[in-house]
């Protein structure tokens, strides 16, 4: 064997070595020479791009590029050889192949410069990401989808560690504690954004969870404070997430309800002071508002009527005068008659405002609205409510009415008994028919001769009532299918008491 | 002087019209305001009057118009127009010097009659006042001398006991005396004891 044979055989022999090792790789390998032209294209990268080495070999390697790409390429290898900046050789990038099949995918692309095996030769290395990719978008995509879900609920939401650090915190947070960004909130510790009078309970939360079995959660009303100082009231839902003994964290969500609270003491303020200022009218009150407006154009009749009798009776009548104030009368009529037809749209639109209710309910708001007038009178209110009355079907305002009536005649009537002995006493209880409420008082009661005209309208024993009280109160509790009744008190003083219906009130 | 006329306040326009009509249908002077600020703004104090006032007005009541009157001295008859109710706020405009009360609707008659009794009551005060002012501006003529021994006229000392006492002459208090009951325009001793009484009685 001459040398030069052995050499052959010896260079054979390495060369297919080096295709069985090119061969073996999971990657591609790709060998072109100076031109662009393929030399070497392994398995992985027939598998890779779809074509076999054979339908490759001395083709120019843009084939297997996306014409974008393509294009270009033969402008890359001459800059690369005019000794430019190289863009990739030794280096390294993700680009995308072009498929047999025309399909474009994602490709980790590096290349070498392998010149000493010779002629000018670049060696390419591909490896098919596109897999790699798809799980990749579809983690970003879920990434994004949770990331939304966090930031966009309806609610702060945070993690902290054991210590109370937060680790993470939404953006509804970050605004409720009035942080512009989100890093700011992780920054801090939970107690410190916690008001004093609510540090103790916060971290007994806090510890109680720790020394629980994990996984357990707690709820918590605390006062807050934000970033500028403000205090916030928030409800606080904390858990605790127990991985192992090492990997533990809270998650918190964080509800603000200062606004809700705030309207609420301001709808209560104002009920005070609408109690306060005894400007809940009564049935009686209100009937001597009506009656006041209906007064007013009665008297501009009668009187422009007589004026015009005067004037006929004179010498020489002006008949533009006796027009005008007939026009006047006229229009006072119908003044009045508007008034009437007001009341009766009143009463109408009530109607339908018959709810299911529970009586003791109606009746403790009564006592609160006359809770003021009460107090001035120095009279003590006591109720003695049974448990599970059955609930009636009533005018809630109504009924209301009703009871402040009763109640306010019962502290009028007891303002001539000493101070001391002035009490009122309301019962609730259940009948055959339905439920039952008594007033009682301990003052003078109702003469005997009244009696018999307790409930006729405009009888009153009161300096400036219209005596319209009761009537009006009885007319309302029979129109609920009810009655109402007065009994005097064995001991002295009156006990008003009305019952009405369970369930579907009669309409009448 | 001016005829005297009859003042309404009452917010409510038709009612105030009507009685406008009603005042003038008997041939009195009538003058109308819709609240007592306007009131206040517009009469004339010094004009014979009474008010026909409303008792119950937004802003400033009734009640409130006569006590500021109270307190100005305007010394106004108010017949004050009520309505059903108004018990309380009736007590307390009596108390304070109203002249009557006239319940809504009124008989027009009996409103009437109110309105001339009170007008009458405002001319006999006038008349009262205007003699009294009188009888002030005659003791202001008299000299210290004849104003101490008037005094003593009235009260009843005789001229011997006056002379004794001031250090006169029965004759000089005589003279005196004379000069007071020409000065004060009486011809009686009872005439001049009436003028003192009701020039001091007023004052206080």
């Amino acid at each position: 064997m001459g040398e030069g044979q052995h050499k052959r055989q010896n260079r054979d022999q390495s060369a297919a070595e080096f295709e069985a090792v090119v061969d073996a790789a999971v990657d591609g390998i790709i060998v072109i020479d100076s031109q662009g032209l393929i030399e070497v294209f392994n398995r992985g990268a027939e598998q890779i791009f779809g074509y076999t080495s054979a339908e490759v070999y001395g083709r120019n390697v843009s084939m297997l590029m996306p014409p974008h790409d393509s294009d270009r390429h033969d402008g890359y290898i001459r800059n690369y050889l005019d000794g430019k900046q190289p863009r990739i050789i030794g280096i390294g990038r993700e680009v995308r192949g072009l498929r047999k099949n025309g399909e474009t995918f994602p490709m980790d692309l590096s290349v070498g410069d392998a010149s000493r095996l010779g002629d000018q030769r670049f060696v390419g290395l591909v490896r098919d990401i596109s897999e790699r990719r798809l799980t990749e978008l579809a983690l970003a995509d879920s990434e994004l989808r949770h990331r939304t879900l966090f930031n966009r609920a309806p609610l702060g939401i945070f993690t902290a560690d054991l210590a109370g650090r937060f680790l993470t915190a939404n953006d509804v947070l970050a605004a409720l504690l009035g942080f512009e960004e989100v890093d700011w909130v992780t920054r801090h510790n939970c107690q410190s954004l916690t008001a004093p009078d609510s540090r103790m309970l916060q971290h007994n939360a806090f510890q109680s969870l720790i020394e629980s079995d994990g996984n357990a959660s707690t709820n918590q009303r605390l006062n807050w404070l934000k970033h500028d100082g403000e205090t916030i009231v928030v409800d606080l839902h904390l858990t605790l997430v127990k991985q192992d003994q090492h990997d533990a964290f809270f998650i918190g969500h964080v509800t603000d309800r200062t606004s809700e609270i705030r309207a609420a003491v301001t709808l209560q303020r104002a009920q005070q002071k609408l109690a306060q200022s005894g400007r809940v009218a009564t049935l009686g009150e209100m009937a001597s508002a009506i009656a006041h407006e209906i007064n007013q154009p009665l008297t501009a009749i009668s009187t422009y009527a007589q004026a015009c009798q005067r004037l006929l009776s004179g010498n020489a009548p002006d008949s533009d005068t006796l027009r005008d104030a007939l026009d006047a009368v006229y229009r006072e009529s119908m003044r009045a008659s508007e008034v009437v037809r007001r009341i009766r749209g009143f009463v109408r639109d009530r109607e339908s405002t018959r709810f299911r209710e529970d009586i003791n309910a109606i009746i403790r708001d009564s006592v609160e609205l006359a809770a003021f007038e009460a107090t001035q009178s120095q009279v003590e209110i006591e109720l003695e409510l049974a448990g599970s009355l059955p609930q009636v079907t009533v005018d809630r305002v109504q009924i209301q009415q009703v009871c402040l009536n009763l109640i306010r005649n019962a502290i009028d009537a007891l303002l001539l008994s000493p101070a001391s002995e002035r009490g009122i006493l309301i019962i609730s209880g259940t009948t055959a028919n339905g439920v039952e409420i008594s007033v009682a008082d301990n003052g003078s009661g109702v003469d005997e001769k009244h009696r018999g005209t307790l409930f006729e309208p405009f009888l009153t024993t009161k300096d400036d009532g219209m005596g319209l009280g009761l009537s009006l109160s009885q007319s309302i509790v029979v129109s609920h299918g009810g009655t109402l009744t007065y009994a005097p008190r064995d001991s002295g003083g009156s006990i008003f008491t009305f019952e009405l219906p369970a369930g579907q009130a009669a309409d009448v | 002087m001016s005829d005297p006329v009859v003042y309404v306040v009452d917010d409510d326009p038709p009612v105030r019209e009507s009685l406008r009509l009603l005042i003038r249908s008997v041939h009195m002077e009538v003058e109308c305001f819709p609240d007592a600020v306007a009131f206040l703004a517009g009469f004339d104090p010094q004009r014979t009057a009474c008010l026909v006032l409303d008792i119950r007005m937004p802003t400033m009541s009734g009640l409130e118009l006569q006590l500021e009157l109270n307190r100005r001295s305007v010394r106004l008859p108010i017949i004050f127009l009520t309505g059903h109710g108004d018990v309380q706020m009736a007590v307390q405009a009596m108390h304070a010097g109203a002249w009557d009360f006239v319940e809504k609707p009124f008989r027009d008659q009996s409103l009437i009659d109110s309105i001339n009794a009170a007008l009458n009551a405002a001319c006999e005060r006038r008349a009262n006042d205007a003699e009294i002012e009188t009888i002030r501006h005659h003791i202001e003529a008299l000299t210290p001398r004849e104003k101490d021994v008037m005094q003593r006229i009235v009260d009843g000392q005789p001229n011997k006991v006056i002379a004794a006492e001031i250090g006169l002459s029965e004759r000089t208090v005589e003279i005196h005396r004379s000069k007071v009951m020409s000065k004060m325009q009486v011809r009686s001793l009872a005439a001049l004891v009436k003028q003192i009484l009701a020039a001091t009685q007023t004052s206080n």
